[in-house]
């Protein structure tokens, strides 16, 4: 007896499934996060703003003020280290020594103050606020706030995101200053330049926009981060591998984000 | 320390260090304002927002804004100058630097002679003098440049001329190697020569072998159009099979309509039992409206009513608690520090 063919339709679906399975978990992972937000912001009025306001202050000391320590230690050596390079690879007796200062501000100011501080704080508050949602999320504490009625949502990711998009802008201004500072000492230890000159090269071409652009970046940023990591702490599945799991997911994704954040602000506004 | 002195203190110290952090990089004074001048010039020579103003050589504040004229033809320079420093009227002022190199600047040369008048103040516009770029004064000595150039070529000629001499004399060389080209293109014509007989009898094979792929398919084609034979006398044997079967069972058709109606006597025989039940329910429920049962005061009794009424007011209050401050009620729901 003669079998019946599938069609060729449907023939080329079950080729392409094992390539589309990739694509399809993030278009759905997109939507949910989306939703995630939507859900969260839909701000229920029960709930009392004082709380709210307790809640992100909450949030800001841990988000904000616990990390200035490892911000500024990370861009301390950033700093220093354009101003290296930046001495290294300017050594010309064509070109002015002031272009060390010009490369290390642009540098600071446009990139490394906010991505640096980005990268760190994927590590430090993307993985705690995702290690806190998914141990709340398996030890059922999240299914008892629903319970009493509470939208657990905006109780707990509005005042984390909220946190960050507010304190992101205040660590740029931190790790640009340590960054400008570190490498200002750097040059002045160097036998190709002074402090002077390093100033002089900074001041030539800075543009106030300059410091526009990073606090954009940086409140972009820190909507990303914080954002992301509430969505895989909150989707955390299983008991501590599951939490593990999240926190993993959160520095990544955080760190992917930032990376394609980067590009679009770049391109959008630059 | 309480959370809003934290946050209220680190955010009034960014706000500090923004402010006279750009102040200072902008080159302005950190206390104190300065003035604006504006300065018309024809051509601004590449001249961008943050270039230094120099008077005799010392920075004395930076370009604010450059735009151009409504009509095109002026570029106004608004220039930031530091509070205290005095412009006198009648300054010259210019460009310096080189544009290639995006190092343009102001360049302000007080008037000679010792009393210039009173100096520039806030607001006020000056007209600017173009003075020529470096490559412009390069343009002006290009007849010069031209005539070297023009010796340099000829002086290029000869050594060319010479390197053909040069070339022409190792002309031996250049046959030698043609003709070992020619050998080896002999030796690889030679060698397919020889090898003309395999690669014949390896097409041949090529040509076998599609043969008998022809030969396989026509055979596969024979045995479909067998199989379809079969198959069609296959089911004209089923059709009759249905056929006698449907004849065959028209008694047992009979059989069912019998049993439908055994089915009817007994429905009646249910319905005739529900009506003795109806009857035993009237009395239940007069014995219900009665106050005489513990289930008819259960009914009417009001107070049973308003106790359940103030209960759910009592529930709704406490929920409406919880949902304004969960923190009261879910001090057991302790989050995990981990870092």
């Amino acid at each position: 007896m003669e079998t019946a063919r599938p069609s060729p339709l449907r023939s080329l679906f079950e080729i392409l499934r094992p390539l589309l399975a990739g694509p399809i978990r993030v278009i759905e992972g997109v939507g949910a996060y989306s939703l995630l937000l939507a859900r969260a912001f839909n701000l229920p009025r029960d709930l009392s703003p004082k709380l709210y306001l307790r809640n992100t202050l909450t949030q800001m000391v841990q988000v904000g003020i616990d990390s200035i320590p490892i911000v500024a230690l990370a861009t301390a050596f950033s700093g220093g280290v354009v101003v290296v390079q930046a001495i290294y690879q300017l050594e010309n007796p064509l070109l002015p020594a002031t272009l060390v200062g010009t490369f290390a501000e642009q540098s600071i100011l446009l990139e490394l103050g906010t991505l640096v501080t980005a990268f760190v704080l994927c590590g430090r508050v993307g993985a705690r606020i995702a290690a806190e949602l998914g141990t709340m999320r398996v030890k059922e504490q999240i299914d008892a706030l629903e319970a009493m009625g509470i939208n657990s949502l905006s109780y707990l990711v509005v005042p984390r995101v909220v946190a960050g998009i507010l304190m992101f802008p205040l660590l740029y201004v931190v790790a640009s200053t340590v960054g400008m500072l570190s490498g200002l000492l750097v040059a002045d230890a160097s036998p190709a330049l002074s402090a002077g000159l390093f100033w002089e090269g900074a001041r030539e071409f800075f543009k106030v926009y300059d410091v526009v652009f990073g606090l954009v970046k940086s409140l972009v940023f820190g909507f990303a981060i914080t954002s992301v990591a509430c969505y895989t702490g909150y989707y955390a599945k299983g008991g501590a591998e599951g939490v593990g799991e999240a926190t993993t997911r959160a520095a990544v994704l955080g760190c992917v984000c930032v990376l394609i954040a980067d590009y679009v602000c770049a391109a959008l506004l630059l | 320390m309480r959370n809003e002195l934290k946050v209220g203190l680190a955010v009034l110290f960014a706000a500090v260090v923004l402010y006279f952090g750009v102040r200072f990089l902008q080159d302005q004074p950190l206390f104190g304002g300065g003035y604006r001048v504006v300065a018309v010039f024809d051509d601004a020579q590449g001249l961008s927002e943050g270039a230094f103003v120099r008077l005799n050589g010392v920075t004395v504040g930076n370009v604010s804004e450059v735009e151009l004229s409504p009509d095109a033809r002026e570029v106004y320079v608004t220039m930031d100058i530091r509070g205290g420093i005095e412009i006198p009227r009648g300054v010259s002022i210019g460009t310096s630097g080189l544009s290639a190199l995006g190092e343009v600047n102001v360049e302000l040369t007080p008037p000679p002679g010792a009393d210039a008048g009173r100096p520039l103040v806030a607001g006020d516009t000056v007209r600017a003098i173009t003075t020529p770029d470096l490559f412009d004064l390069l343009a002006g000595e290009s007849t010069g440049i031209t005539a070297r150039a023009d010796s340099a070529l000829v002086r290029a000629l000869s050594v060319f001329t010479s390197l053909d001499q040069t070339l022409a004399n190792s002309g031996d060389d250049v046959t030698a190697v043609l003709a070992q080209l020619r050998f080896l293109t002999t030796a690889a014509t030679q060698t397919l020569l020889e090898e003309r007989e395999r690669i014949s009898g390896t097409l041949g094979a090529l040509e076998r072998a599609a043969l008998s792929a022809e030969s396989l398919t026509n055979d596969y084609a024979l045995l479909g159009r067998e199989l379809s034979v079969d198959l069609t006398e296959d089911l004209r044997a089923t059709t009759r099979d249905i056929r006698q079967t449907v004849a065959t069972n028209s008694d047992s058709l009979e059989a069912t309509v019998t049993q439908l109606n055994t089915t009817l006597r007994n429905v009646d025989r249910t319905l005739a039992d529900l009506s003795t039940v109806s009857g035993e329910l009237d009395t239940t429920l007069a014995l219900v409206n009665s106050d005489s049962s513990s289930l008819g005061l259960l009914l009417r009794d009001p107070s049973l009513y308003y106790n359940a009424n103030a209960a759910a007011a009592s529930l709704q209050q406490l929920m409406q608690d919880i949902q304004r401050d969960p923190g009261r009620y879910a001090k057991e729901l302790e989050l995990v520090d981990i870092f």
